[in-house]
């Protein structure tokens, strides 16, 4: 059996002995059987000595004894390491970030607490994932609607506090800042409620973000000060419509005022929806994170597209262009009431025809919610609030280096919603794919997904193959080099690069991490939550 | 295999399992009140049902590695008769598969499997308040 770091054979026997006291018997798990189940099946580490594996599993049901594991854990110097539901995959999934730690597997508490269709509100445990929320809701007639991730199988808490996002509607894509109240188990054992759940009866915990004094919710998001047991989080009206527009422009530099443009329509909530930037040079829409179907391209096209060099813009300007192709294209969702819609759309024209050769087009709108069979040809659902796993059918498995690819990691940077950064990542983040020979499209886009900043997700390929992985891993070490160079951070990332991303936010020497550390080492003296993630580490005073 | 599959209707309950979150409640159902499934599905279907299922305390106990390249593939469609009419031997012990699983490397690809339901559920149905 597997043994936590620093801890007696006699002390971890003690300790399950307790955990079992507490959850039973069925629900503490060390078998090297149920154990499989708590790895990462995209780790980049699958198989090496340094693989972030459990020692053990502990199933709670209810906050109560969450609140008893975490005293024991505190007793016997257990690292603890909760999950809600485990299907972050590529950033961790079930697995520890400390090897021999106790996973604390949430995906029993799966109650939906509260739900307020008149405030828009709904308080959840760790274990409801998106799939459970969409179907309570559907399943009453609520007239709610929810933010999905893709894929959507995940939890609702657990994505919020790992910093995931979705892709409707701006106010809530970003599900951490869509969130409103937690309740939270500390390190040693107390329970805790923010915001106006500090204040006993309180009638308006999921409805005043602030509270009173300082706002420490944050403190919860991509770290390790406790256990978060119930977490409130805002929702929206469905929309009554629903449907696209697209917009093209001709020259490659349009990107410059087409994003800036369309930044001061979201600035002014305009555009409230996910646009999605592309290429029709390449016959194919989609953003960094989600892919699309294709059309032909032209070969005069893709001769440009299909240089082993790279792909030469200017060349690729001058084809598009001969051709009569557009360099981009700008798919916009819009949602509402139909006036809204085409209010919103002449407001997008408008504003964009200042670019010339700028060409316009309004799908059809379509009452929401759409028939089955309308939803089943989508490749993708999210934009209608529709969790999904459609996802995982893009395009066939690959091998990379004569492996074969069993999942991804992605390279997360943040950077700024111009048109220029996005040329300069492009430029950057393709020659790193030319010179690792990374399964990669010729053009790779930002994506939207953020409000005020475009998101770049580089896909990086896992395969079994700890060779094939160190090289990723070395490719993953040079793109952190070149973006923290540029500026660029990353907002997310495996927690194979914990270390090393945390490492490049050291403004000040390091005085962010110092903070952080020294505020673990106030709540979690004996360092038993979650050490390692997010690199965060107990500091003693 | 549909001529098969049609023949087996009247012995064995059939279902369409769809991983979408409309169908999601079906699904729930099936592993839910099921002890053994048979399925054929894509690879990647596959790999995220497993996960699903793992919550209902199934475990993968047999796939049909071999891979069917194209549709007129008789030793793959034997593969796949073997285990609907489960003459295909369950795994002694699953552990194997779990961590030696890859997703089907093609798109469209099929493969025969079978989960047995031997754990806790973690999922027992979704609590009320």
């Amino acid at each position: 059996m597997k043994q936590p770091p620093n801890v007696s054979q006699a002390d971890f026997a003690a300790a399950l002995k307790a955990f079992t006291q507490i959850v039973g018997e069925s629900w503490v798990f060390t078998s090297d059987e149920d154990l499989e189940l708590y790895r990462d099946s995209y780790s980049i580490l699958w198989g090496e000595a340094d693989e972030r594996t459990a020692s053990a599993a502990v199933a709670p049901d209810n906050a109560d004894q969450v609140v008893e594991l975490v005293k024991v854990a505190n007793r016997y110097r257990i690292p603890i390491y909760p999950i809600s539901t485990g299907k972050n995959l590529g950033y961790g999934g079930a697995a520890p970030a400390l090897a021999g730690s106790v996973v604390l597997d949430l995906k029993r508490m799966n109650r939906i607490v509260e739900i307020d269709e008149r405030q828009g509100y709904v308080v959840v445990e760790p274990g409801v994932s998106y799939f459970d929320l969409y179907n309570y809701i559907q399943g009453r007639g609520l007239k709610l609607w929810i933010d999905v991730p893709s894929p959507g199988w995940g939890s609702v808490l657990g994505n919020a506090l790992d910093g995931g996002v979705g892709v409707t509607l701006a106010p809530y894509r970003n599900h951490f800042e869509a969130q409103c109240g937690i309740e939270v188990v500390l390190p040693n054992g107390r329970m805790m409620r923010t915001g106006m759940g500090a204040l006993p009866g309180a009638k308006t915990w999921q409805q005043f973000k602030a509270g009173f004094g300082p706002r420490i919710d944050g403190l919860f998001k991509q770290s390790n000060y406790g256990v978060v047991t119930k977490m409130g989080f805002w929702l929206m009206p469905p929309p009554e419509n629903h449907t696209t527009g697209v917009v093209k422009v001709p020259k490659f530099r349009d990107l410059i005022p087409l994003v800036d443009i369309i930044g001061r329509l979201e600035q002014s909530k305009i555009v409230q929806g996910l646009w999605m930037l592309s290429s029709p040079t390449t016959g194919t829409r989609g953003d960094a994170a989600h892919g699309g179907g294709g059309s032909a391209v032209d070969p005069r096209i893709a001769a440009v597209l299909n240089d082993p060099g790279g792909v030469d813009m200017d060349k690729l300007d001058a084809a598009a262009q001969f051709v009569g192709v557009p360099f981009w294209a700008c798919e916009f969702n819009l949602y509402g009431p139909t006036k809204l819609i085409i209010a919103q759309w002449e407001c997008i024209c408008e504003a964009l025809r200042e670019i010339p050769g700028a060409q316009f087009k309004l799908e059809q709108i379509r009452k929401l919610p759409l028939p089955a069979a309308d939803l089943a040809r989508l490749f993708d659902v999210g934009p209608l609030g529709i969790p999904s796993l459609r996802t995982f059918s893009l395009g066939p498995m690959i091998s990379y280096a004569g492996a074969d690819v069993v999942g991804h990691v992605f390279f997360s940077p943040v950077i700024p919603r111009t048109g220029e950064a996005a040329i300069e990542a492009m430029d950057v983040f393709a020659g790193i794919a030319r010179k690792y020979q990374l399964p990669y499209p010729p053009l790779q886009f930002p994506s939207s997904i953020f409000e005020r900043a475009f998101l770049f997700a580089v896909g990086l390929p896992v395969t079994r193959s700890a060779a094939v992985n160190a090289k990723v891993r070395a490719a993953f070490r040079e793109l952190l080099t070149i973006a923290t160079a540029r500026g660029w951070g990353e907002y997310r990332t495996a927690p194979a690069f914990y270390e090393l991303v945390m490492d490049v936010y050291s403004y000040n020497d390091h005085a962010l991490r110092d903070f952080l550390e020294t505020i673990k080492g106030a709540v979690d003296p004996n360092g038993i939550m979650s050490p390692g993630r997010y690199a965060i580490r107990a500091r003693q005073p | 295999m549909s001529a098969f599959i049609a023949a087996r209707r009247g012995t064995l309950p059939l279902v369409g399992v769809q991983l979408d979150a409309t169908a999601h409640a079906g699904l729930m159902r099936v592993l839910d009140e099921n002890h053994i499934l048979v399925g054929i599905s894509s690879g990647a279907t596959l790999f995220c049902l497993e996960r699903i299922a793992w919550d209902f305390g199934f475990r993968l106990t047999g796939r049909s590695e071999r891979c069917a390249r194209k549709p007129d593939d008789d030793a793959w469609r034997q593969v796949v008769a073997a285990y609907l009419s489960g003459a295909h031997p369950v795994a002694i012990h699953p552990a194997p598969l779990a961590r030696d699983y890859r997703p089907s490397r093609a798109d469209g690809t099929l493969h025969a499997w079978i989960m047995q339901k031997a754990h806790p559920q973690f999922r027992q149905g979704r609590r009320e308040v």
